[in-house]
């Protein structure tokens, strides 16, 4: 029997809880999960009453655990402190250990240790298969891939989305050029540069936005024929959970096709 | 007589200063191009190098580099003229598009035009935001502080705007259904001309040299205006009609820029002030000058932020601030220690 009521503050603490918790045990959830542009377990929240992460409609639904955000207010968390609520703060993983681990201690924390366990084994089985239908890639140079999402932000070195893209077996641009924590990619660059693939997530695509401008300069679509672009949901590595071996299948997917490519033109 | 050709000599300096800030601008990026050689290849002298290489320096030329020094250019030398324009319709040497909250409301108004969906139904929308954006506050501007308020009363009324466009914005952005909206027009805000492309520049030149010829028609009733509205009512000008074209051809110049770039600020308060001496305090004289002084102080201040070695790109609003600002501080102590 683990704790009742639990409440959620967190997009990614929503999907862990959702996939996690047992339905009877959830109170309530934000309203961000129940969005399908950012979550993929949008149809299961549905249900679920949502909340804007206030402490009084928080308070209303007595929760026994609520589940914080890395980013949720601290003036939030000190109230509800005061208040003897117990919180668990989730950590942003930036690897498969750490999410493997944080899996585990949300599953604890929610008296239901043995789902854990099957969701890790489920993952750990997807990326033997992939591991099974690796390629030999010629000159042993991995592909260079370069993420580019609206307003040129890129994933460097440290964070999750460069170690999907390593578990994929590509190597990240913006590693290569040694760039800066959330850094931005130039445009200048990826243009220069020429990565091998130009990964894009497609989240945004739908919606009014500026920065979306930058993706669809005209200098991309004159460089980067189709075959060199891979769209990956943004629902697969928003949030560190299991949906991210769906990034890495997508990425291994189109790092073979790749390398079939440069062999077959060789 | 002498004025004249100091005015003559004046426009060539500011002339040859844009086009080697232009060639230098075309010469600064984070790819290294060998910037010659692939002028030549636009002019058909291949030679014999790398190919590829050089079609790809040809295209970062001229998808990114070009259209990015253009609107440099455009953006600088609107808001050099509509400054000069709005200080001499004024008749204040404060009133600056940026400074009095026509780029806030330029800014408002593309942003409003941009997250209703309205500018990817029809492209034109977001040039014309802006335009709207702006000519309500050159409007309420001139409501508020024309003819003849002081100093105190311009700078008043432009807190008041810019403090309007700026709520208003952020209400427009909390009603946004994008998550990201906030972060976006944020970073929008402090104006950048940087990856811009061709399309930009279709989309706001035209509407911008119909903004440019208003105000070039408006010089010389400004120089009569200079006189006082009654010498220069009986010179024969027709006020409300002067008051038409400035009003407008700022509205168009800087609304479509400021849709396009974001807020660059102080560009058009330092270069007429500046600039001014060398006109012989002519304000009609000042148009054409200040479109060049303030081509120049954007293609050099972009300039700067490319060379100053930053792991993200400084914007250009803030580099054009960090010199603006102290300027705008000296000439408010400047104005206090003359009206004492």
């Amino acid at each position: 029997m683990g704790p009742q009521r639990v409440v959620s503050l967190n997009l990614c603490a929503d999907e862990l809880l959702l996939l996690l918790g047992s339905p009877q045990q959830i109170a309530s959830l934000t309203w961000l999960v129940k969005d399908p542009a950012l979550s993929w377990s949008a149809q299961n929240a549905a249900a679920f009453p949502s909340n804007r992460g206030h402490v009084e409609e928080i308070l209303l639904f007595e929760p026994e655990l609520v589940l914080a955000g890395a980013f949720t207010a601290s003036t939030t968390l000190t109230l509800l402190q005061r208040l003897n609520i117990p919180v668990l703060k989730l950590s942003m993983p930036t690897e498969l250990q750490q999410v493997k681990a944080q899996l585990r201690q949300v599953a604890t924390a929610l008296g239901r240790p043995d789902v854990a366990e099957r969701v890790i084994a489920d993952m750990d089985r997807r990326l033997d298969k992939l591991a099974s239908a690796a390629v030999m890639v010629p000159g042993s140079r991995r592909p260079v891939a370069a993420l580019f999402q609206p307003n040129g932000l890129t994933a460097t070195a440290g964070s999750l989305i460069d170690h999907i893209f390593d578990m994929a077996g590509l190597t990240n641009l913006a590693v290569l050029r040694d760039l800066p924590n959330y850094g931005r990619l130039p445009l200048e660059t990826l243009v220069f540069d020429q990565p091998d693939l130009l990964v894009m997530s497609d989240y945004e695509q739908q919606l009014p936005s500026l920065a979306q401008a930058l993706v669809r300069h005209p200098v991309l679509a004159r460089t980067f024929a189709d075959t060199r672009r891979v769209v990956v949901p943004a629902q697969t590595w928003t949030c560190a959970g299991p949906n991210m071996i769906t990034a890495v299948e997508i990425l291994h997917k189109a790092m073979r096709v790749h390398v079939q490519d440069r062999v077959n033109a060789s | 007589m002498q004025a004249r050709w100091a005015y003559g000599a004046l426009l060539v300096v500011l002339s040859v200063a844009v086009v080697v800030l232009a060639v230098v601008s075309l010469s600064q990026g984070r790819a290294p191009l060998q910037i010659f050689d692939l002028l030549f290849a636009l002019l058909g002298e291949v030679e014999g190098a790398n190919e590829a290489q050089l079609d790809l320096g040809v295209l970062i030329l001229t998808e990114l580099r070009i259209p990015r020094m253009l609107l440099g250019i455009m953006v600088g030398a609107s808001l050099g003229m509509a400054g000069a324009a709005m200080q001499g319709l004024l008749r204040n040497p404060l009133a600056e598009p940026g400074i009095v909250g026509v780029s806030g409301c330029a800014a408002l108004g593309a942003v409003l035009v941009f997250y209703s969906g309205l500018s990817a139904q029809f492209m034109l929308a977001l040039p014309v935001g802006g335009i709207l954006g702006a000519w309500v506050a050159v409007l309420l501007l001139y409501a508020l502080a024309g003819r003849g308020a002081s100093i105190l009363t311009l700078i008043l009324a432009g807190v008041a705007i810019n403090a309007f466009a700026g709520a208003m914005t952020a209400l427009v952005l909390n009603l946004s259904s994008s998550p990201f909206a906030f972060l976006e027009i944020i970073f929008w805000q402090m104006g950048s001309v940087a990856d811009r492309s061709m399309e930009n520049i279709w989309l706001c030149l035209p509407l911008m040299m119909i903004g440019w010829f208003m105000l070039w028609r408006a010089a010389p009733a400004l120089d009569a205006l200079s006189l006082g509205e009654d010498t220069a009512s009986s010179l024969g000008f027709n006020l409300p009609g002067v008051q038409r074209l400035v009003i407008g051809g700022t509205a168009l110049c800087v609304g479509s820029g400021v849709a396009v770039s974001g807020v660059i600020g102080f560009v058009g308060l330092v270069v007429p002030h500046l600039l001014r001496p060398w006109v012989g305090h002519r304000p009609g004289r000042l148009l054409p000058a200040s479109a060049l002084g303030g081509a120049a102080l954007v293609l050099a201040a972009d300039i700067v932020l490319r060379v100053i070695p930053t792991d993200t790109e400084l914007k250009l609003g803030v580099v054009t601030a960090l010199v603006g600002a102290p300027f705008f501080l000296y000439l408010v102590r400047k104005l206090r220690q003359e009206t004492l």
